[in-house]
C-alpha cells in the first residue's frame, strides 16, 4: 500500500468557547492546517497541524513539500517515512515548523494504518482501557473577569465535568493575594470534589512560582496540578519548584520531539508529563515519550485535540487524563463527548474522525 | 541554488548538487539596505523563504534599531511555530539584515559595533577534507591547504562504508604526516559515533600521537550527558554546538560540561542578537567560542567578542557575496566598511536564482 496523493488546506476557526460560554477573545481566529493523505488502494488518512500563528501559510507549504516526498512510499512504514522526511529537510528540523508539518503526516499515516487494519487507533496502539477521564480546559482563562470565571466554573460542574483547569499569572495589575483569591473563588464554585488544575503558561519566575504556589497551598485550594510554572526549558528551575511545593507540577506541552523530554525527566522537573502530538512530531514520538515516562514512573497527559489524543492517552498504561479543549471541534463532523467526566474510546477504524465539509467550506481560506 | 563547490582544495562533495540559500534585503524608509541569508532548508527551502516573507512583512513599519522589540513581535506573531526550527532560521535572516542596517546607520563595521576585540581573527580551512574522499585524495588535499598557507584545518572521521578503528586512526596519522606537526588539525564526527565508540577511537587517535586541536560533534548533539562522558574520558578538547537552536539549549550543554569549545551557528541560534548572548554565557563559563560556516558574517562576531577563538572558513557561499574579507597569513582581516561590509553578487543572484 503506497501513498498516492495528498490535499491540504487552511481553515480559520472562530475562537468560541462551547464548554462554559465565556470566550476570552471572541474575535480571535485559530488557523488550522488540514491534510488528507490517500493511499493507492483508496484509504484516506486525516491529519491536522497548528500553532503556526503568522507562519500558518509557511506551515501549510511545509506540509505540501514534505507530503510530496511521502508519495510512493509504503504507508505502513511510518518510521521509514520519518527518516526520509528528516533527511530531506536537512536541518530545518528537528523542531519548529518541520516537526509540526511532520506530525500532520504522521497522524494521517496512523489513520491510514488503523483503517487498513480495521482497528481504532487506541486499540492498535495498546488498548489500555475502554474509558479515560477528561478535564474541561479553555473555559476558565485568565483573561475572563473574576465573576465570569466563577460563573463558568459553576457551569462546568453542572455539565458533569469532574476535572477542570483554570489559569493564574493574571494579566494587568495583580498581586499574590489576587492570584490566591482567584484560585479560592473558583475552588468554591466547583466544590470540593472536583479535580482543579491550574496553568501558568510560563508566566512566573521560579521564585514567584514557589511563593505563589505555597500561598495557594496554604489557602487550602488543593490543586490537582500546577502547570508550566516558568519558562518551559528551564528544567532545573522547574525542578526547584517541584521540589519546593507539595502540589504536583505538570509540564511538557512546549517541547519538540523526544530528546528534550529526556532532559526534563532526568532533571526531575515534573510529576505529570504533558505531551502535545503536534510539537512532539506526531503519534510515533508521542508513544516513545509515554514509554519513557512510564520508565520514570510518571503519568502522561495530553495537550489540545482530545479528538486525537483520546486514542493515545487511552492506549498507554500510564495515561492519566485527556485535556478536553474544543478548539478544533468545528472542523470535524463529530467528536467524542464526555459522559460523567470520561470519554469512551472511539469505535471507528483509525482516528474515527471525518472533516466537516461545511467547516472546510465556511472557514477555508486560499 | 548554489553549486556545491569546494574552492579551498577543489574537492567538491557532489558537484552536480545544489545548495539552496534564501536571501533577504530589508530596506528602510531612509534608503538604507540590510542584507541577510538563511539556509538549512533542504527539501523545505520554499517554506523557509515563505517564512522569511511572512516574518519580514511584520517588520515593516518597525524601528530597525529596536531589534529586541522586533524579535519579540515576531516571536509573538509566530505563536508556537517557534522557538527552534524554521521560525528561528527565518528570524536569523531578518536579524542579520537588521544588524547590517544598524551598522550602516551608525557608520560602523559590525565587528567594531559589537565589541571590536580584534580586527584580525584566526580561521581554519573547512569542507575540503571530508570523509567521502579516498585516503590518497584527503592526504593530497591536506597538502594543498598547507601550501595555500592555512595554519588550521578540519577533517572528518566516522568513515563511510567498511571502516574499523584501525582505518580511522590510519587516516588521521596520514593526514597529520601530510601537514606536519605545527598545523592545528580539527576533526568532525558529525554525530556519527556512539558514546563508547567516541571514547575508544578518540583514545586510539590520542595514542597514535595525532594531536587533534579538537574533536567535534562526537555523538548525537543533544545527548549532553553522553558528550560530557566523552569529554571527561579524552584529553583531546571536545567541540560542539552547531546543531543547537536558540540560547537555552546552550545553557544545558554548558551546564552538563559537554564541551571545551562552544560552536555557535548564527542561523540556528536565531541571528547575531542571540549569537552574542551565547558567546557571553560561554565567557562566563570560561570557554572560547568558534563559529559554524558562513565566515563572511561570522568573522565579525568571532572578532568582536573576547573569547572568540577561530572562524570556520567554509566556502559554501563565497560566490554569493562581494566584499568578502581577504585571508592574510591564515587570518581574516575585518573590513572598515559599515555593517556587514558585504553586498550580494548580482550575477550570482541572477544566474543561480530560483522561483519559489
Amino acid at each position: 500500500m503506497k501513498i498516492a496523493s495528498l490535499q491540504t488546506g487552511i481553515v480559520r476557526l472562530p475562537n468560541d468557547e462551547p464548554l462554559a460560554g465565556f470566550s476570552e477573545n471572541p474575535n480571535a481566529i485559530n488557523p488550522i492546517v488540514w491534510l488528507r493523505l490517500r493511499s493507492d488502494d483508496g484509504i484516506e488518512g486525516l491529519g491536522v497541524t497548528y500553532f503556526g500563528g503568522a507562519l500558518t501559510g509557511t506551515l501549510r507549504r511545509a506540509v505540501d513539500e514534505l507530503g510530496a516526498l511521502a508519495i510512493g512510499e509504503d504507508a505502513m512504514r511510518v518510521e521509514a517515512i520519518h527518516n526520509k522526511l528528516r533527511d530531506a529537510a536537512i536541518s530545518a528540523g528537528p523542531a519548529g515548523v518541520f516537526t509540526m508539518a511532520l506530525s500532520a503526516i504522521d497522524v494521517a499515516l496512523w489513520d491510514i494504518k488503523g483503517k487498513a487494519l480495521g482497528l481504532p487507533l487506541w486499540k492498535l496502539l495498546g488498548g489500555g482501557r475502554d474509558r479515560i477521564p477528561t478535564y474541561a480546559s479553555g473555559a476558565l482563562r485568565r483573561g475572563l473577569k473574576l465573576e465570569e470565571a466563577v460563573t463558568a466554573a459553576g457551569r462546568l460542574r453542572e455539565k458533569g465535568y469532574r476535572q477542570a483547569k483554570m489559569q493564574l499569572g493574571l494579566p494587568g495589575i495583580t498581586s499574590p493575594s489576587r492570584e490566591v483569591e482567584q484560585a479560592r473563588l473558583i475552588r468554591e464554585a466547583v466544590g470540593r470534589d472536583m479535580d482543579l488544575m491550574c496553568d501558568i503558561n510560563q508566566r512566573w519566575r521560579v521564585d514567584e512560582a514557589i511563593d505563589l504556589g505555597r500561598r495557594v497551598e496554604e489557602a487550602g485550594v488543593g490543586l490537582y496540578w500546577l502547570e508550566d510554572v516558568t519558562t518551559h526549558d528551564d528544567y532545573a528551575g522547574i525542578a526547584r519548584v517541584a521540589a519546593a511545593l507539595a502540589t504536583p507540577v505538570a509540564g511538557g506541552e512546549y517541547l519538540w520531539g523526544i530528546v528534550p523530554f529526556r532532559h526534563m525527566l532526568e532533571a526531575r522537573s515534573v510529576d505529570i508529563v504533558m505531551i502535545d502530538q503536534v510539537r512532539s512530531g506526531g503519534i510515533t514520538p508521542w508513544l516513545k515519550i509515554a514509554g519513557m515516562a512510564e520508565a520514570f514512573n510518571l503519568p502522561v497527559v495530553s495537550h489540545g485535540v482530545p479528538e486525537i489524543h483520546v486514542h493515545l492517552v487511552g492506549a498507554v498504561p500510564n495515561g492519566l487524563t485527556v485535556e478536553y479543549m474544543p478548539r478544533l471541534f468545528r472542523l470535524w463532523e463529530e467528536v467524542p463527548v464526555p459522559v460523567g467526566g470520561e470519554l469512551a474510546m472511539p469505535t471507528g477504524p483509525g482516528l474515527g474522525l471525518k472533516f466537516s465539509e461545511h467547516a472546510v467550506r465556511t472557514f477555508g481560506v486560499a | 541554488m548554489l553549486p556545491q563547490e569546494d574552492p579551498l582544495a577543489n574537492t567538491p562533495e557532489d558537484a552536480s548538487a545544489a545548495r539552496p540559500i534564501v536571501i533577504v534585503r530589508l530596506a528602510t524608509d531612509e534608503g538604507a539596505e540590510g542584507i541577510g541569508v538563511t539556509f538549512y532548508g533542504g527539501a523545505i527551502t520554499a517554506s523557509l523563504k515563505r517564512a522569511v516573507d511572512d516574518l519580514g512583512a511584520l517588520t515593516i513599519g518597525e524601528d530597525p534599531l529596536r531589534i529586541e522589540a522586533i524579535v519579540a513581535k515576531l516571536r509573538a506573531a509566530a505563536g508556537g511555530a517557534g522557538p527552534a526550527g524554521m521560525f528561528t532560521l527565518a528570524l536569523s535572516a531578518i536579524d542579520i539584515a537588521l544588524w547590517d542596517i544598524r551598522g550602516k546607520a551608525l557608520n560602523q563595521p559590525l565587528w567594531k559595533l559589537l565589541g571590536g576585540s580584534r580586527q584580525r581573527v584566526a580561521t581554519y580551512a573547512s569542507g575540503a577534507l571530508r570523509r567521502n574522499l579516498s585516503l590518497n585524495e584527503v592526504v593530497a588535499a591536506a597538502g594543498r591547504l598547507k601550501d595555500k598557507g592555512f595554519r588550521e584545518m578540519k577533517t572528518q572521521l566516522a568513515l563511510p562504508g567498511d571502516t574499523s578503528p584501525a582505518k580511522e586512526v590510519e587516516r588521521m596519522v596520514r593526514v597529520r604526516e601530510a601537514i606536519g606537526p605545527d598545523i592545528k588539525l580539527m576533526c568532525d564526527i558529525n554525530q556519527r559515533w556512539r558514546v563508547e565508540q567516541a571514547i575508544d577511537i578518540g583514545k586510539r587517535v590520542e595514542d597514535a600521537g595525532v594531536g587533534l586541536f579538537w574533536l567535534e560533534d562526537v555523538t548525537t548533539h543533544d545527548d549532553y550527558a553522553g558528550i560530557a562522558r566523552v569529554n571527561a574520558a579524552l584529553a583531546t578538547p571536545i567541540c560542539g554546538g552547531e546543531l543547537v537552536y536558540g540560547i537555552a539549549p546552550f545553557r544545558h550543554m554548558i551546564e552538563a560540561r559537554s564541551v571545551d569549545y562552544v560552536m555557535v551557528d548564527l542561523i540556528r541560534v536565531g541571528g547575531i542578537t542571540q549569537w552574542l548572548k551565547v558567546a557571553g554565557m560561554a565567557e562566563a563559563f570560561n570557554l572560547p567560542v568558534v563559529s559554524h560556516v558562513i565566515p563572511e558574517i561570522h568573522a565579525h562576531l568571532v572578532a568582536a567578542v573576547p573569547n572568540g577563538l577561530t572562524v570556520e572558513y567554509m566556502g559554501w557561499m563565497l560566490r554569493l557575496f562581494e566584499g568578502v574579507a581577504a585571508l592574510d597569513n591564515s587570518e581574516i582581516v575585518l573590513p572598515d566598511r559599515p555593517g556587514l561590509g558585504l553586498t550580494f553578487n548580482e550575477e550570482t543572484v541572477q544566474r543561480f536564482g530560483a522561483a519559489a
